[in-house]
């Protein structure tokens, strides 16, 4: 079996690792390959635009080892098409969203955007039994999540989420603010 | 002319927390517990699994080992008397000390002042120099809202 799978395309989509060689003929014409891929081709009156003017055809040589299954082929703007591309983007979506959990809530360069100081957010009455509970000194930067979860800065300036602002209350509700900024939002 | 009433609810209202932090790479922190003889209030192992204070989970592990030992003083203004008691006790394990802080650890002695009231003292050159000679940084935050 070939080690390369044919996609028509209407450019030059740049896929990192992958290298794209315009060809200039029908390769699903290529005697054997053609009904190969023929499987996954559309209904009739699709099928014809294959060989339109203008439609590129690229050869997607990806680096796999042993015998792979070859990917799927579809034409573009045809439904089966569209429903690999949506599942292809919510797979990636769902494998950065999983990524992006272990950095959030493990360590990241820095706590999510719109995260505060500790002490200008109702937690900052348990501002010091948060401070103990995470083992930092006084120089050390808490702050808290629009989720309401504890962050720290680590000596070498990345940032540790301690979970939950509320596990660190015997209430689980903040301890609150006192003087003239009590009442105010953050 | 401040009246006994008021100097009393003064009193109350003095609280501090000192705070023995002990941070290092891989330390076990039974050993701190054992060699100095004082009961932790959190400890966490490096390597080891990280949860919040409800027992819950936390994603990855602790990078370095910490413990502390903590304790709460009420109606005492000088709370630097209260740290020269502590850099007494830790002295005499001064090897111990060097030890965590030759492995690269890191010792400090903290001291929490919570609330709003008025507090103040004085740490003497002698004591500086005893909790230099121990390795020991010095921190010092305020609390207002505790």
């Amino acid at each position: 079996m070939a080690d390369y799978s044919l996609v028509p395309v209407d450019y030059q989509p740049d896929f990192p690792g992958i290298s794209l060689v315009p060809v200039d003929y029908d390769p699903f014409d290529a005697g054997g390959l053609g009904s190969q891929f023929r499987t996954n081709l559309p209904a009739a009156g699709v099928e014809s635009d294959r060989t339109r003017a203008g439609q590129q055809y690229a050869q997607y040589a990806p680096r796999r080892l042993g015998m792979s299954p070859v990917p799927p082929v579809f034409l573009p703007g045809t439904p089966e098409n569209d429903a690999f591309v949506s599942s292809t983007i919510k797979a990636g979506r769902a494998v950065g969203n999983v990524i992006g959990n272990v950095l959030n809530s493990d360590t990241a360069s820095r706590p999510p955007a719109g995260s505060r100081p500790i002490n200008e957010t109702p937690w900052s009455g348990d501002h010091g039994n948060i401070k103990e509970a995470i083992q930092v000194p006084g120089n050390g930067d808490v702050r808290i999540s629009p989720t309401d979860e504890v962050w720290s800065q680590n000596p070498d300036g990345s940032s540790t989420n301690h979970g939950p602002a509320g596990t660190f209350a015997g209430s689980g509700q903040p301890g609150g603010r006192r003087g003239k900024d009590r009442d105010r939002q953050w | 002319m401040v009246t006994e009433e008021k100097a009393g609810d003064e009193n109350r209202m003095l609280r501090y927390k000192i705070r023995v932090l002990i941070k290092h790479p891989n330390i076990d922190p039974a050993r701190i517990t054992g060699v100095l003889g004082l009961n932790p209030s959190v400890t966490a192992t490096a390597g080891g699994a990280r949860k919040t204070p409800t027992g819950r989970l936390l994603p990855g592990v602790h990078k370095v080992s910490a413990w502390t030992h903590s304790y709460t003083v009420r109606g005492h203004r000088h709370f630097f008397s209260r740290i020269e008691e502590t850099i007494t006790k830790l002295e005499s394990h001064k090897a111990f000390l060097a030890e965590i802080s030759d492995g690269d650890g890191v010792i400090y002695l903290i001291v929490d002042l919570l609330g709003k009231t008025n507090i103040g003292d004085v740490l003497s050159w002698q004591a500086m120099m005893r909790l230099s000679a121990l390795h020991i940084n010095l921190s010092i935050e305020v609390f207002p809202d505790s």
